[in-house]
């Protein structure tokens, strides 16, 4: 078996951002080329792009007293958890895992109702209307087909995004996993266990106070609830909505239905 | 064209083979033009080879087409590059949004009323042919003058960096000596003249700090992280955790700073005080290398009591022999003679002179940069400059980065040659984990005298400025444009570069080119500099241009690299050659010719052949004619984009051989405590500018030293941001969206911003004290900078109307903070000897 996993050393990486914009380019460059001729077109151009969503994120996160200040570059990118929250949320089984750990939005049976959105803790999937379904990172699963690795890693150059199968013993992902002490899997504790690992030095522990990186259990306890309460919310806005979805679903895709 | 590559072609490790099925190594077949025929839908991906030109690190790419748009751009994954390996940065990601980049300049335009400069208002539509008549006309007027002098080129990093070669022979068939480069000048010429002193090369393209080997690292006055030249970051970054310990010195806690084991928030232009106090424990503590410094250095050279050489010859290879002190036959002899040459001590010849080492003079000079004397300075704590020094010099190999931006202070130059000089105490330089040469700087040719009459050379004569010419001094052309000093400079054709926002007064530029009988503006896109034009000729992207042959540079290794145009012309752009031969065309047929000739000599290839391959292929026969004569394998050019002609551990052993040799590229030939170059300088060094030049070490402190006088009052320390570099960033719409918010805003230390009412997000007033002019931005509070210091970047504050995806929000135009104002060495840029005075808007 293969389980899919990156791991992002936050102690090598440097902030750059390549694996931000690699992703844009591979990933989400059809979009951000319409976003730029609508913002060209109108009086708030910067604003417009500002507004553009990305699969993945660097987020600086400055901490410290000076003179002993400190800084760390988190990283934001959907977990492709196991037991992910955005699959149990989504009404019509087009949010997925497959087999090797790869968490996937299968665009033909995505009716828009973004209740995914809302479960996933991590902030890691939008709506985007151009492809109209919910845009995630797929791993660059269709560079994995042809034996490359995703952009984001394909690009970094500190070599701090590292991607590879979990199950083999021998990649480069399941030795660091074995043994760098400092590795962590979000959700280890709690019922979704990740396929993204982070790197990072205790010192930055304190980051889990960062809703994006929930390292610690009492962290984790803490946003339980919410998404409890986002799962019932799905459940009652998916019966309530979920008439009113498949009219216009089945509209639309009708021509797909038999996929579906 | 002949670069129908496959994901799957790639993919095959032995594609070399592959490859020459594909491309006929026969030189030209390739390039008949194979249009694929009767393809409907989907074409096959393929990927072009090329060099990313979105900032000046130059990295190898392979950019990913299919049906005629580019899909993506990548790092050379299936072929490392000795330079970036296979990685690009944000910015190289990126620059699909260049090219289609909607702001972009789409056609050539004229415009009449020169009442209008400075406005976007009054250019109409032209084509190419009435613009390159209108130049060209103009230029020949100004030729049958006898007014040649007065044309000019400024152009930026690209054109310094890889086509100056193919500018200068057209400045030189119209006759004019004057080609000027924004980037030495104002970028890194004084850094670069300091490691020069040194070890005779200092570009950042000719040295490299040897990050897979170094163990002790201390990065001052540079963001490695921050600025990310993927050459540098590559290394630098995939060997964190490999390093004993990274020591930053920056007076802002930097990208780098996050990476470093510690940060040293040093007072702005104060590195050298600490450098001195390093030496003075590393000398004091004989904690030096001995046997480095008598053997590779020419540490026991005799000096006079004047500080003078006591005596030299010149050998057969053109090196200068000196004399030193032989402990074994007590006498001072040649220093290849020299059984035990003393570094210490005072002695007297045969003929009466009293002399001393080089060394000798350094102890002395040193001995009272204590670290107390430098905490005073520095604002570094004696305790922590003692611990570092002993740690530098005992933890092997250590290195003091060698810099890439370095035209801060006035000081600039002597706090590089100290840098170089404390990697010389500990035996760092051109050893393994220290300083080593790169390819292109064992490549270099020898350097050509500027002609007489060049702008830098008469003006560095009459204003005392000896390095003015080396240094290309930008100064002189601001002079020349403004004041007629030393003589007008009324034409100028500036190329890919933003001399409003790059020289030093924005105010002062624009009135500067707004005094031009002639100004060309050669870019992609709008840029502030563009609005003073009469002629705007918009240029090729990198992704859709062919070039010439090129030297590698930066990388440990010797090779040759070009561009292959991934995808036609968006829009009826040229690439900057076919305008400069364009124009000599509309001269005249004598002029068209001239040009082959001068780049033919320029180049070492045929001037007919190469006039026979461009009319034929255009700028990619230039680089056949090249490859040619060089006898380059073009079909591993046209896979690679580049072809390794020494490999890195050769480089490492050309480099130990220079040593060994002492055939370095100074004086000498050996690495110099005691710089010959400028000693020989001196006597042009103006009296009170002397602290600045001398040819040991001495503290020569920065002008804004102790010049801060109240709370609201701050030095300032700038750099870069990941995601930009210049005007090939500023306008990407994507990297604007990947840009932080906080690199957009002044960086202001949370104690101090709490004593003015500033609170993160307020909007504030920046004065320069030295400009006088105020100017808007947003405050970033915060841990990360010192309370005397403010923080910001250089990128931003392009003001243009026709950029439509710059921020929205005031960021600071740093040339507004400027004057045009220089350093005494090289009239070369002093951007950070200014006080600002900051309040609550």
């Amino acid at each position: 078996m293969t389980r899919y996993a990156m791991i992002i050393d936050l102690n090598k990486c440097l902030g750059c951002e390549a694996c931000a914009a690699a992703c844009i380019a591979e990933n989400r460059r059809i979009q951000a080329l319409k976003t730029i001729e609508k913002a060209a077109g109108s009086s708030d151009a910067y604003k417009k792009v500002r507004d553009f969503w990305l699969r993945t994120r660097v987020i600086p996160v400055y901490t410290g007293k000076y003179p002993f200040s400190k800084l760390v570059f988190m990283h934001n990118i959907c977990l492709h958890c196991d037991n992910a929250p955005c699959v149990a949320a989504c009404p019509t089984g087009a949010t997925y895992q497959r087999p090797d750990g790869i968490v996937l939005v299968d665009h033909t049976k995505c009716i828009g109702c973004q209740y995914c959105v809302y479960a996933c803790p991590y902030g890691a999937r939008a709506w985007d209307p151009e492809i109209n379904a919910i845009d995630k990172c797929t791993f660059c699963e269709h560079l994995l087909a042809e034996g490359q690795p995703p952009a984001c890693v394909q690009t970094c150059p500190a070599h701090a995004r590292i991607f590879g199968d979990l199950e083999d013993p021998e990649s480069e992902v399941a030795r660091i996993v074995r043994e760098n002490k400092n590795v962590h899997r979000l959700g280890s504790d709690w019922r979704a266990k990740a396929g993204v690992f982070f790197v990072v030095n205790p010192e930055f522990k304190e980051l889990a106070g960062n809703p994006k990186f929930p390292d610690k259990e009492e962290e984790l306890e803490k946003h339980q609830p919410l998404y409890r309460l986002a799962g019932w919310g799905v459940f009652a806005l998916t019966v309530l909505g979920l008439a009113g979805h498949i009219i216009y679903w089945t509209a639309k895709k009708s021509g797909e239905e038999g996929e579906a | 064209m002949g670069l129908e590559l496959t994901r799957r072609d790639f993919l095959k490790l032995s594609a070399v083979a592959g490859a020459g099925v594909l491309l006929s190594s026969h030189g030209l077949r390739f390039l008949k033009p194979v249009r694929a025929q009767g393809i409907v839908g989907e074409e096959k991906e393929r990927y072009v080879p090329g060099i990313c030109a979105m900032c000046p690190a130059d990295c190898n790419i392979l950019v990913r087409v299919r049906n005629g748009r580019v899909e993506r751009i990548m790092g050379p994954e299936w072929f490392p590059s000795p330079k970036n390996k296979n990685k690009i940065c944000a910015r190289g990601n990126s620059g699909i949004f260049r090219l289609y980049n909607p702001d972009r300049l789409k056609q050539p335009l004229i415009r009449d009323d020169k009442n209008l400069r400075g406005t976007w208002k009054g250019f109409r539509a032209a084509s190419w042919n009435e613009a390159y008549k209108r130049i060209a006309d103009h230029l020949k007027k100004l030729v049958a003058e006898g007014r040649s002098r007065e044309i000019a080129i400024l152009g930026g990093w690209l054109s310094c960096e890889v086509y100056r070669t193919y500018l200068f022979p057209f400045l030189r068939a119209v006759g004019s000596p004057n080609g000027l480069g924004t980037p030495t000048s104002q970028c890194f010429f004084p850094k670069a003249f300091g490691w020069t002193s040194v070890i005779g090369l200092g570009m950042h393209s000719q040295i490299l700090t040897d990050y897979d080997n170094v163990n002790y690292l201390i990065v001052m006055r540079r963001n490695i992280a921050g600025s990310i030249p993927v050459v540098h970051g590559v290394r630098f970054g995939q060997n964190l955790g490999r390093y004993k310990k990274v020591v930053v010195i920056d007076p802002r806690f930097s990208e780098t700073a996050a990476k470093a084991d510690e940060w040293i928030p040093i007072k702005p232009g104060t590195d050298l005080a600490l450098l001195l106090a390093m030496m003075n424990v590393i000398i004091g503590e004989k904690l030096y290398d001995e046997d480095y410094l008598k053997k590779y250095t020419n540490a026991p050279m005799l000096l006079t009591e004047e500080l003078k050489p006591y005596k030299t010859i010149k050998g057969k290879n053109g090196k200068i022999k000196y004399y030193v002190w032989d402990k074994a036959g007590n006498r001072a002899v040649l220093h290849e003679e020299a059984a035990e040459p003393a570094l210490e001590g005072t002695y007297t010849t045969k003929d009466g002179v009293k002399v001393k080492p080089v060394f000798e003079f350094l102890k002395e000079k040193v001995k009272d940069y204590t670290p107390e004397w430098a905490e005073n300075i520095t604002d570094v704590p004696a305790a922590k400059i003692r611990n570092l020094a002993r740690e530098f010099a005992t933890t092997k190999p250590a290195a003091i980065d060698t810099g890439w931006h370095g035209a801060r202070h006035a000081n600039e130059m002597m706090t590089w040659r100290a840098a170089g000089i404390v990697n010389a105490l500990v035996g760092s330089l051109l050893k393994t984990g220290g300083i080593i040469f790169t390819g292109e700087g064992l490549e270099l040719p020898k350097a050509s005298t500027p002609p007489p009459e060049y702008v830098s050379v008469v003006w560095g004569e009459k204003h005392h400025i000896p390095l003015a010419a080396a240094g290309m001094s930008a100064q002189a052309l601001y002079d020349a444009m403004a004041k007629g000093d030393p003589y007008p400079i009324k034409t100028l054709f500036v190329i890919a570069t933003n001399p409003v926002l790059n020289i030093c007064g924005r105010v002062e530029c624009g009135e500067a080119l707004k005094k031009l009988d002639m100004l060309v503006v050669i870019d992609i896109l709008p840029i502030d500099t563009a609005a003073y034009a009469d002629i705007i000729l918009p240029e090729h992207t990198y992704l859709e241009r062919d070039d010439p042959l090129f030297n590698m540079p930066y990388a440990p290794a010797v090779a040759v690299e070009t561009r292959f145009k991934a995808v036609d012309p968006l829009y009826n752009t040229r690439h900057v050659i076919d305008m400069m031969v364009g124009i000599l065309k509309a001269m005249g047929e004598d002029y068209y010719e001239k040009y082959w000739e001068y780049l033919g000599a320029e180049i070492n290839v045929d001037a007919s052949k190469l006039r026979e391959y461009y009319e034929r292929y255009g700028v990619r026969g230039i680089m056949l004619a090249q490859a040619e004569t060089r006898k380059i394998p073009l079909d591993e050019l046209m896979k690679k984009g580049f072809v390794v002609l020494e490999r890195e551990d050769e480089v490492r052993r050309k480099d130990l051989e220079l040593l060994e040799k002492g055939e370095l590229p100074t004086p000498t030939g050996k690495v110099e405590l005691f710089s010959l170059k400028l000693f020989e300088l001196l006597e042009g060094c103006p009296k009170e500018k002397i602290l600045y030049c001398l040819p040991l070490v001495e503290w020569a402190p920065p002008e804004i030293l102790n010049k801060r006088r109240s709370d609201d009052e701050f030095y300032v320390a700038y750099g870069k941001v990941p995601t930009m570099t210049h005007t090939s960033a500023a306008d990407n719409p994507m990297l604007q969206r990947l840009t932080p918010t906080q690199d957009y805003r002044v960086w202001i230390n949370r104690e101090s911003a709490e004593k003015l009412g500033i609170r993160n997000g307020d909007k504030i007033i920046v004065k320069s004290l030295k400009s006088g002019r105020e100017v808007e931005a947003i405050a970033f509070v915060t841990e990360h900078v010192r309370p005397d210091t403010v923080w910001l970047s250089w990128d931003f504050g392009q003001h243009s109307e026709k950029l439509r995806f710059k921020q929205d929000f005031p960021t600071v135009t740093y040339s507004d903070l400027l004057i045009p104002d220089y350093e005494p060495l090289a009239g070369a840029a002093k951007k950070a000897e200014i006080i600002v005075k900051i309040r609550k808007a």
